[in-house]
């Protein structure tokens, strides 16, 4: 228990922290319990704990003494506390008959309190401090469980939750808790057979009751418990997988998972570069709200925003997924602790449905290659996303329109494996965003093109500059804009724009022409090297 | 009647300021209290005050405390009955008699004045220039810290 008191605002904001005490009567919770809390039922429970503890410190205060209350009898030298007036306290001085017709017979005690003499009604049947449980009576203004719930109870429970992570007794899946010691033993043979059961379901989803089904139990053990304790021993074992969004548990079978999703795709890996983002020109943040790359700065999303429109690069697109963005995760599935997590897009066009993956650690959701393959897009098509009217299902939605021939900016490869950029006319039937669009004339040529660079030591000026000069090519003034230049140089190395910006703001032979335009000057290149 | 006595030079009472009766200041002029008192009973307790004196003493207590407070006859019928009959504070009653009737009314509990302003229908600023300035009415005195 802290010093502070319980009913007091000072205890539950900022200042609020968990004491060996707490983690006691947490696993004292969980042991009468008998099930798996969450850390908001556990939050719910401490801070009613802790407003009784406090009620009986302060009835403590009175064990060697007596609350005064209208309804008991009392005699000279007894000492009081009065909880209707916040606590004072008083010693019995003298007692007499009362007089009030109204009141019939009762007592008027004479206490001394601090330097004055006050007098109190005693043997009186009916009055209301009779009535009030006594750990009330004290103060109108303190707070009650709701009250603190409601104020600060999310604090409280990510504070139970970060208490909890360090305690090896404990152990949680999907946000609930439970000691370690108390969970069922699940056989080897239990998780044969779990395993047999996702394999028939094709490596799942499947909750873990349909597991349960499947698996006989020892009897007489509570079925929350019996659940919580498959889903531990589950989650202890690498062959599955839990996969179920925040509050849903969901099991599948690691090696039937998609190779995307067990494997991040390496065109996605980022290896995150040094760079001084102070040294950056006051512009870029623009740019990065512009381009809003994973890796990239978050900005805070909007909290109203219903659907978000993105420009696919050539990465996700080549592997078939999205950014995990800020503003994207909002409407996506996500999970207390699960890395993976298994839920259904729906095609707005066709209302095809077909799986996703959210890989949070890796910042991507997976899922779209068919369904790019489908629209006919190319990287710089606009690619809008929103949450179903189904709970857990993501909307697909491509910008498509009558398709026309159009000059499109695409890439190729040299004998050398460097990238090569020429304009050819190509039926488009999207919407795109013309700085960042591009088509590739041969795949398996840009991987030759993507291992060159991945092999090279300080690859990154090398490639700025080698596809810097392939967009200048393309128009009259040679110069390349800011996102032209991030969107290619991702289509052999996945970089965010603030290392690239680093880049052209530190290099002599970058000019900045303005409106994010950047032209480049052979002279000083020539010299530089 | 005595000259009403001066409150605190230093204190600025405002809208927020609570006021309360003072029965301290009350205690220094016995009998205008009594006469004073009895101007606000019904006319069924003014009836029974003309044939029974008002000297008996009445342990009153107090709703929220169980404290006790002794109080004449004539009190213990305005707080128990004449203050909760209706038309006790009407449009007609002067202003120092209404705010002094809602004290004995909730057993001088203290009110802030713009509450006071609520409770009697009169204009909260009309309130501040009467009672929080420097004289004292009817006992009618803000709250002052350790008071």
């Amino acid at each position: 228990m802290t010093e502070r008191q319980a009913s007091a605002p000072s205890a539950w904001g900022e200042s609020f922290t968990i004491t060996p005490s707490d983690i006691e009567f947490i696993n004292n919770l969980l042991l009468e319990e008998g099930v798996p809390l969450s850390s908001e039922a556990m939050a719910q429970a401490l801070v009613q704990e802790r407003l009784r503890q406090e009620a009986r410190r302060r009835a403590n205060l009175t064990a060697s003494q007596k609350i005064y209350q209208p309804k008991n009898r009392y005699q000279a030298n007894d000492d009081l506390v009065f909880p209707a007036l916040g606590l004072a306290r008083g010693k019995v001085i003298s007692v007499r008959p009362g007089h009030n017709p109204d009141l019939g017979g009762f007592e008027v005690i004479r206490v001394r309190m601090d330097e004055s003499d006050r007098e109190f009604a005693a043997n009186l049947a009916i009055h209301k401090l009779n009535d009030i449980p006594l750990e009330t009576i004290s103060g109108t203004e303190d707070l009650n469980a709701e009250e603190v719930m409601d104020r600060w109870g999310s604090g409280v429970a990510e504070t139970i939750e970060k208490e909890l992570e360090k305690q090896e007794e404990f152990v949680r899946i999907a946000g609930r808790w439970f000691p370690r010691s108390l969970v069922v033993p699940i056989s080897p043979g239990h998780l044969n057979l779990a395993e047999a059961v996702l394999d028939v379901a094709g490596g799942g989803p499947l909750p873990t009751q349909a597991l349960l089904e499947h698996i006989e139990m020892p009897k007489g053990i509570n079925p929350r418990l019996a659940s919580f304790s498959l889903e531990y021993a589950l989650q202890e074992d690498e062959r599955f997988d839990e996969v179920g969004p925040s509050g849903v548990v969901m099991w599948f079978l690691k090696r039937l998972e998609p190779d995307g999703v067990r494997n991040p795709p390496a065109l996605l890996n980022y290896r995150p570069i040094a760079y001084a983002p102070s040294q950056l020109p006051e512009w870029f943040q623009e740019l990065e709200r512009e381009i809003e790359d994973e890796w990239g700065s978050a900005s805070p999303p909007k909290q109203d925003e219903e659907q978000v429109t993105l420009t696919l690069t050539f990465p996700h697109w080549k592997v078939g997924t999205l950014p995990l963005t800020p503003r994207l995760a909002r409407l996506f599935p996500t999970a207390y602790q699960a890395p993976r997590i298994r839920f259904e897009f729906a095609d707005a066009q066709t209302q095809r449905i077909f799986p996703g993956w959210v890989v949070r650690p890796h910042r991507y959701v997976f899922g779209l290659a068919d369904w790019i393959v489908e629209k006919g897009l190319l990287p710089g098509a606009y690619v809008r996303v929103r949450q179903g009217q189904q709970s857990g299902q993501v909307v697909l939605e491509a910008a498509t329109r009558r398709p026309t021939r159009e000059w499109i900016r695409t890439a190729s490869v040299d004998g050398d494996g460097r990238l090569k950029f020429t304009m050819q006319k190509l039926s488009v039937g999207f919407e795109y965003d013309e700085l960042m669009v591009m088509a590739v004339a041969n795949l398996a040529d840009v991987d030759r093109s993507i291992a060159r660079y991945a092999h090279e030591r300080d690859w990154l000026p090398r490639l700025v500059v080698e596809v810097f000069r392939e967009l200048a090519k393309l128009n009259p003034q040679s110069t390349v804009h800011s996102r032209t230049l991030y969107s290619a140089v991702n289509v052999v190395r996945r970089l965010p724009p603030g290392p690239l910006m680093a880049e052209l703001a530190s290099r002599p032979y970058f000019d900045h022409v303005g409106d994010l335009y950047y032209r480049f000057e052979e002279s000083r290149w020539v010299e530089a090297r | 009647m005595n000259p009403p006595i001066r409150t605190s030079r230093l204190f600025r009472p405002t809208l927020e300021t609570r006021l309360h009766i003072d029965y301290d200041w009350w205690s220094r002029n016995d009998r205008e209290w009594r006469v004073y008192l009895a101007s606000h009973l019904c006319q069924e307790h003014r009836a029974v005050l003309e044939v029974q004196p008002a000297e008996e003493q009445i342990d009153w207590v107090q709703a929220d405390t169980g404290e006790v407070r002794q109080v004449d006859s004539i009190q213990h019928a305005l707080i128990t009955h004449c203050s909760q009959q209706p038309g006790y504070i009407s449009p007609q009653t002067s202003l120092v008699d209404a705010v002094f009737r809602v004290f004995l009314a909730n057993d001088n509990t203290p009110m802030t004045i713009r509450d006071l302003a609520e409770r009697t229908g009169r204009p909260a600023e009309t309130i501040l220039r009467t009672l929080g300035g420097t004289h004292v009415y009817k006992g009618l005195r803000p709250v002052l810290a350790g008071s």
